[in-house]
C-alpha cells in the first residue's frame, strides 16, 4: 500500500517536521520519518474509498457521479492503492436527496485531502494530497454553479 | 533555502499587474462574466500581496518588490485572447502555491493549500477544465 513513501523516498524528495508557522522546511540529516506518512497515505486512501462508495451508489447525476469516480480512481492510483470494485446500488434516494449527499460527501473528501497535506511530513506527499483537494474542488464547483445543486 | 513567501509575493506582484492589465482591456459590456471574473481575481490576488508584504514587513524581512511590467501571455485583444490569457497566469499561480505546499509547513502550508485550491477552482471561471491534480 505504502507505495508512495516509498517512491518519495527514492525520489529524494524533501522532508521536515511540521510544525507551526511559514517557515522553510530542511531535509533532516538522518532516515526521513516514514512512518507518519504512512498513516496520512492510509486516512487519505480511506477517506478517498469511503467517497468512492458513497458516490458509486444513489440515482441521478450518473455523468457527474462518474466523473467524480474516475477522479477517486485516479487519486487513488496516484496513492499506489487498488480501485475498489463499484458497489451494488441498494439506496431508495431520490435524484435531489442522492446529489445532495455526493456534493457533501465531495466536500468533505476535499477538506479530508486538504487536511492530510497539511499533516504529512513529507513536502511532496503533502503537495500531491493538496492537489487531489484541488482537484476535488474544481470538479465540485463545474457542478454546482446553481444553487438548485446544493 | 529562500523564503518560499517571497516565491509567492513574486507571484502575486505579477498576478496583480497582469489581472490589472487584462481587467483594462475586456469591455465590460461584451464580455460581463469575464470583467467581473478579472475584478475578483484582482481584488483577491491584491489581498494576498498586501498580506505577504505586511508580513515579511513586519518580520524585518525585505518582501521582494514588483516588476516595472510584466509580459502578457498572448496579445490579450480579443476576448478569447484576454481569457486565455487570464487563465494562463491563473495556471502559473497555482503551479506556484502547489510548489510553495511542498516547501512549506504548519500556518504556512496550510495557507498555500488554501491558496492552490481556491487558484484551481478560479481557473474555471477563465474556462479551465477541472484536471485530477491542478498545479502539479
Amino acid at each position: 500500500m505504502a507505495l508512495l513513501p516509498a517512491a518519495l523516498l527514492s525520489a529524494g524528495c524533501e522532508w521536515g517536521p511540521d510544525d507551526s508557522g511559514p517557515t522553510v522546511v530542511s531535509p533532516p540529516a538522518g532516515t526521513p520519518a516514514v512512518d507518519s506518512d504512512v498513516t496520512v497515505v492510509e486516512q487519505a486512501v480511506a477517506a478517498l474509498s469511503a467517497a468512492h462508495a458513497t458516490v458509486s451508489v444513489g440515482p441521478g447525476r450518473k455523468r457527474a457521479r462518474a466523473q467524480f469516480l474516475v477522479l477517486h480512481e485516479t487519486h487513488l492510483e496516484h496513492l499506489g492503492e487498488a480501485v475498489p470494485a463499484p458497489a451494488a446500488d441498494l439506496t431508495t434516494a431520490t435524484d435531489a436527496t442522492g446529489w445532495r449527499s455526493v456534493v457533501r460527501t465531495e466536500r468533505d473528501l476535499q477538506d479530508t485531502l486538504a487536511s492530510l497535506a497539511g499533516a504529512a511530513d513529507s513536502g511532496a506527499l503533502a503537495q500531491t494530497l493538496a492537489a487531489m483537494a484541488a482537484g476535488t474542488a474544481q470538479l465540485l464547483a463545474s457542478h454546482t454553479a446553481g444553487p438548485a445543486d446544493v | 533555502m529562500s523564503d518560499p513567501r517571497q516565491d509567492l509575493l513574486a507571484a502575486e506582484h505579477a498576478a496583480v499587474w497582469l489581472f490589472a492589465t487584462l481587467g483594462g482591456r475586456v469591455s465590460r459590456s461584451a464580455a460581463p462574466d469575464l470583467a467581473d471574473a478579472l475584478t475578483r481575481a484582482h481584488q483577491m490576488h491584491r489581498a494576498r500581496r498586501d498580506q505577504l508584504t505586511a508580513e515579511l514587513s513586519a518580520e524585518d524581512a525585505e518582501p521582494v518588490p514588483a516588476e516595472a511590467g510584466y509580459v502578457l501571455p498572448n496579445e490579450a485583444r480579443t476576448t478569447v485572447q484576454l481569457a486565455a490569457a487570464a487563465l494562463e497566469v491563473e495556471s502559473r499561480c497555482t503551479a506556484i502555491y502547489s510548489a510553495a505546499v511542498a516547501r512549506t509547513s504548519g500556518a504556512g502550508r496550510a495557507r498555500a493549500v488554501r491558496a492552490l485550491v481556491d487558484s484551481a477552482v478560479r481557473q474555471l471561471t477563465f474556462g479551465g477544465v477541472p484536471a485530477p491534480l491542478p498545479g502539479a
